[in-house]
């Protein structure tokens, strides 16, 4: 069998190795942004995340995005918090380079764009919004077996309703 | 005790060089210190196969690129000019019908090894590391910097991937790492924003280093395998063969169960608990310790306040001196008891409370020479069986040897340039250091006080504040508080705790589990009670810098040298010279009670005495004297749940044709050559020897003439395992067993070698070319050849044993030949292929020895250190006496020792600091005397030196070399 690398795997390695940790957290009071692709510095203990920096530089941490790429659509921005621009952002180093860029203006490549945007969305929000949920619920699950043993849901009283 | 007659000789002692203060460069510092990342999920393991000629260039490798445990991909990867077409088109069927991936090598290279490896932070994983990455390099070169003395080989012709540089650290062990990638590492906006990138070292791990750090033992991949028990075993094959399915599957073996070992090995290893140290760097048995004491919190000594001064770590080194090693009773059969020293520097580190210096925040130092002499003047050996006793020996005194019987390290052998050290008498007129232990020995030994000058007595600090207790193995019952506990009392006192839980053990996974643990406490303990305190690292050098050492005398003097020492983190050599003296004391109260006893000794080996039976003693008697030897040290026993301080070896007792031993002592009998060299065996019913152990010493270079099923049936079947009790191969054992026969029938110097079946082979050894002085051999051999075809670093050679240069009735300026050979494990096989390694031309293999002729005088190798050794001497041996020459100082001995072994003696190996500024200064004071009482002219006619060089010598402006004041002797310069 052939691996099919991810370059993400890169990315993230390189990142890593800046940060000088496997587990990056930002430094400011309160910010529990653990995510390596809105990290930035170089010593482990000092890392702020993307916001946090733009607030360090005395910027504002609302960005404008390009949902299809500033090549392709300079003037459609959508207002998002800095962490979330980069989030959304960071899919597009996986564009194809003549989608991203469109040289020549190609109708075709900058509906390419448009669907690559909205798919990196609907990922990213997938992700962010239930990719957390079935590993809890499964964790959830094996305590209650534990607590309750198999069948706790019977013991628990739920609606009949909630147990079809 | 009576002293020989002296004998004027140059001894040498350790010296400590410290390093010329780092220029500071005034620049920015750029790194970020003491952070690392770990590698990524990633692995890729990896082994090749090669061709079986010089050259051993690779014909066809494995890998496995896995992230954790679940395997991405599997393939193979080929050399296209090492392969014929039937061999390619075998293999891709067979990559085709495994599933797997095939690639040539450069493919592999750039795709997998750097393209998917290197990008991703993965581990890469092999048994043996540096051969199978010299087989897939592309070129190399010497290594420079932090790596000279290593290799650097360029991997790919693509200038984005780096080279890796391998430096050879033992036959186990080997530094690997990759350098840094040409060019600017970070983006021009990363630099502006002075953000770091760092140099991607790589995360290597060779599954033998490994191996034998977590298990103790020196392994080959199959027996490692075993010992893991790993699910899938390594497969026999016989290298060099054409490649068909049963080769390619057993290369794809190997690769599979290298990956199960390494992660047996480092699930073994977290289940140690050194969270702060990388499986990654474990190198040795040292590694573990130097963990051990880095999770526990312990600064290193260096690090701490309450330093000594350069001059007083030279009086300190110079006081150090390994293990004591000797041979008492030459080459005659006596009946011995073998008894040895529960775990020797553990204990005597327990007794004179080492642990409380390993946790101090430095060490203080006091004038003692008033209370040392008291001390002296009153002490007797029953004192020295009162732990208190013991307590006070932290002292390093300055000594006026007067035939005290002290240690005395010094060339014996004339014939040779090494140096061995020798308990002998010894006068001097110039003071010398030696630790209270050895001055106290002497006392012991011959009855008299030696004259202390001065003494010092050393104080640990107090306690480091930033210690933390850990569990051993992770278990809270085996709780360790380095701030409360001896660290070494508690593992010995734990670890019989946890093997006697090994013994109950009803499931084997408990049971197994346990004897891990067990053995990991042992290494643990003996890692960090003496080694590391020692750890000096020969760094070699470009060019001679001056290097500033100090001797004895504690002053500094100036030399230029090409390399230079460096103190490994832990070094504390106070500790080290104060160990190994008080294990010299214990043999030395050993050797007294014997006396004491009205008994003898055939041998010490550092923790191990041969109590022997005088000639005219019953047997019975003799047992209950060497018992009473035995009980005696039962007082001094530190531990709490552990018994027998000095206790006998399994080799004293019957044995039970189990392959265990009984209760019943069966009387041994002791045959011992020289220090190192001996066998112990019981007498059959019919007289015949049952070999019980036996030396290796002198016989592991050389590789084996013949296999266990060749061995003759005359001889004795091994009655207890070869490996683990015996100590020796098949055939070493049948060597002894010929020499033991020998002396048993009476006629110990005609040992009778007829029979075994290899012996009329050339001798053999394996060798790899670990340095890049040692590949540099064959220039001239690969001079003209292609990359592929010359000899490379890391490859396996067989050297050949040539005749002397009168038994080959050579002229005197031209040498024997230097035979080498492609490695074989059949020395005539090899044979057919030996070169001489300066001339290229083929050797005759008439000009070679035989093992017969190798080994002819094995069994009558002399002991040069004491008098009564040489070849044809048998009985007692008698201290020799010494009067010193001159002091000549010293670096880390057994410096490159294989390099030494393979290449013959080389005083360059050894890093010699010479004699110190004072001592010079006063050579140079007699030489400018001696020359103007006779004269310029007259000096240079008797001593045969240079008119011009005698001239500058009367003016001081000629350096006083050994050769100089060697012909200087003549006219009455005297050089002490």
């Amino acid at each position: 069998m052939r691996y099919e690398p991810n370059d993400e795997d890169r990315r993230r390695e390189r990142a890593y190795e800046g940060f000088g940790t496997r587990e990056p957290r930002c430094s400011a009071p309160g910010c529990s942004e653990t995510d390596w692709r809105l990290l930035t510095g170089s010593e482990p203990d000092e890392l702020l995340c993307y916001e946090h920096l733009l607030m360090a530089q005395g910027r504002s941490p609302v960005e404008l995005q390009h949902p299809a790429g500033r090549h392709n659509d300079p003037e459609f921005t959508v207002p998002f918090l800095g962490n979330l621009h980069r989030l959304m952002d960071e899919p597009k180093r996986d564009w194809p380079e003549r989608t991203l860029r469109n040289p020549d203006g190609s109708p075709m490549l900058r509906a390419a764009a448009c669907v690559r945007g909205v798919l990196d969305w609907l990922r990213l929000i997938i992700d962010r919004m239930l990719s957390w949920v079935p590993p809890l619920l499964e964790a959830v699950d094996e305590r209650l077996t534990e607590l309750s043993g198999p069948g706790w849901w019977r013991t628990l009283g739920l609606p009949e309703a909630m147990l079809q | 005790m009576t002293a020989q007659p002296k004998e004027r000789m140059p001894i040498a002692v350790r010296a400590y060089a410290a390093k010329a203060p780092r220029k500071k460069t005034g620049g920015q510092q750029w790194w970020r210190s003491g952070v690392e990342v770990k590698p990524s999920n990633f692995s890729l393991t990896f082994d090749t196969e090669t061709t079986v000629d010089a050259a051993q260039q690779l014909r066809v490798g494995a890998y496995q690129f896995r992230e954790r445990t679940s395997l991405l991909e599997e393939g193979f990867f080929y050399d296209p000019e090492s392969l014929s077409a039937a061999e390619l088109a075998t293999l891709r069927r067979y990559a085709t019908e495994c599933e797997c991936v095939l690639r040539t090598r450069s493919e592999f290279i750039d795709d997998v090894f750097f393209g998917l490896a290197f990008q991703r932070n993965a581990a890469f994983v092999g048994f043996n590391l540096p051969f199978d990455i010299s087989r897939i390099a592309e070129g190399h070169d010497s290594a420079r910097r932090n790596m000279r003395g290593g290799f650097t080989f360029k991997m790919s012709g693509d200038p984005q991937w780096p080279r890796l540089q391998v430096k050879h650290l033992s036959r186990t062990a080997a530094l690997i790492r990759f350098a840094g990638v040409e060019g600017q590492r970070a983006k021009r906006s990363a630099r502006k924003k002075k953000r770091y990138v760092p140099v991607r070292r790589g995360f290597f791990c060779d599954v033998r280093s490994l191996g034998r750090a977590v298990t103790g033992r020196p392994d080959s991949l199959k027996s490692l395998a075993d010992l893991l028990e790993t699910e899938h075993r390594k497969l026999d094959g016989d290298h060099g063969q054409e490649l068909d399915d049963e080769y390619l599957m057993y290369l794809r073996g190997d690769v599979q169960v290298t990956w199960e070992c390494f992660d047996v090995l480092r699930e073994r290893y977290e289940g140690y608990q050194l969270r702060q140290t990388s499986v990654f760097h474990i190198l040795s048995e040292a590694s573990v310790g130097k963990a051990c004491l880095k999770e526990m919190g312990v600064r290193p000594w260096r690090e701490c306040s309450g330093q000594m001064t350069p001059g007083q770590l030279g009086v300190v080194m110079s006081t150090y001196y390994g293990g004591r090693s000797e041979v008492h009773i030459r080459r005659e059969v006596r009946q011995v008891l073998y008894c040895d020293f529960l775990s020797m520097y553990p204990t005597v580190s327990a007794l004179m409370s080492f642990w409380r210096f390993t946790i101090a925040e430095g060490v203080s130092r006091r004038d003692a020479t008033a209370e040392t002499r008291t001390f002296l003047d009153a002490v007797t050996l029953d004192d020295l069986a009162r732990p208190e006793a013991w307590l006070q020996l932290a002292v390093l005194c300055q000594v006026g040897p007067d035939e005290d019987i002290l240690p005395v390290r010094a060339a014996y052998d004339e014939g040779s340039q090494g140096l061995s050290i020798g308990l002998n008498h010894l006068t001097s007129r110039q003071p010398l250091w030696y630790t209270l232990a050895d001055v106290v020995t002497s006392k012991l030994l011959t009855g008299r006080v030696p004259r202390i000058r001065r003494a010092w007595r050393f104080l640990p600090g107090p306690i480091q504040s930033c210690l933390q207790p850990i569990d051993i193995l992770g278990n809270p019952d085996y709780r360790t508080d380095p701030a409360a506990d001896d660290f070494y009392r508690r593992n010995v006192d734990l670890r019989s705790e946890v093997k006697r839980a090994a013994r109950r053990a009803t499931d084997e996974q408990t049971r197994r589990k346990l004897n891990a643990g067990q053995q990991a406490m042992k290494i643990a303990v003996n890692a960090t009670c003496y080694g590391i305190f020692v750890e000096l690292n020969v760094q070699e050098r470009a060019k001679q810098a001056e290097v500033t050492f100090y001797g004895s005398d504690g002053m500094g003097t100036e030399v230029h040298l090409a390399s230079v020492e460096e103190e490994g983190r832990y070094f504390h050599p106070l500790i080290a010279t104060l160990t190994t003296g008080g294990a010299r004391l214990m043999l030395g109260m050993a050797e007294a009670l014997t006396e004491r006893e009205g008994i003898s000794w055939a041998l010490c080996d550092t923790d191990s005495m041969a109590l022997a039976r005088p000639v005219e003693m019953e047997q019975a008697e003799f047992i209950a004297r060497a018992r009473r030897v035995q009980e005696w040290f039962e007082q001094l026993n530190p531990y709490e749940r552990q018994r027998g301080l000095f206790k006998l070896e399994d080799a004293n007792f019957g044995l039970d044709g189990k392959g265990g031993v009984t209760d019943e002592l069966e009387p041994l009998y002791c045959l011992a050559v020289s220090a190192k060299r001996y066998v112990l065996f019981n007498v059959d019913a019919d007289g015949r020897p049952v070999l019980r152990k036996a030396s290796g010493h002198g016989l592991g270079h050389l590789s084996a003439p013949y296999g266990p099923d060749d061995a003759p049936v005359s001889i004795l079947e091994p009655q207890v395992d070869l490996r683990d009790d015996l100590g020796v191969e098949r055939w070493q054992y049948d060597l002894w067993y010929r020499i033991a026969q020998a002396a048993l029938e009476g006629h110990p110097q005609q040992v009778d070698f007829d029979g075994l079946p290899g012996f009329e082979k050339k001798a053999m050894s394996r060798y790899a070319a670990t340095t890049p002085r040692l590949a540099r051999w064959f220039k001239s051999h690969n001079d003209g050849r292609p990359y592929r075809e010359q000899v490379r670093p890391f490859g396996f050679l067989n050297a050949f044993l040539a005749k002397s240069r009168g038994q080959l009735g050579l002229p005197a300026d031209s040498e024997p030949p230097r035979a080498v050979a492609p490695y074989d494990h059949d020395p005539a096989e090899s044979l057919r292929y030996c070169f001489d390694r300066e001339t290229c031309e083929s050797v005759d293999p008439e000009q070679l020895k035989s093992y017969r002729q190798a080994l002819a005088q094995y069994h009558l190798h002399p002991e040069a250190k004491f008098l009564g050794g040489d070849y044809v001497d048998t009985g007692e041996l008698q201290r020799r006496h010494m009067e010193v020459a001159y002091v000549e100082h010293i670096g880390k001995e057994a410096n490159r020792w294989e390099e030494q072994f393979h290449l013959g003696e080389d005083p360059q190996a050894q890093v010699v600091y010479g004699r110190s500024g004072r001592q010079e200064a006063r050579f140079a004071r007699e030489v400018r005397g001696t020359i103007r009482r006779l004269g310029v002219r007259r000096t240079a006619r008797e001593t045969g030196l240079s008119l011009g060089l005698v001239s500058q010598l009367s003016r001081g402006k000629a350096p006083l070399t050994a050769r100089t004041l060697c012909a200087l002797r003549c006219v009455g310069v005297e050089s002490d």
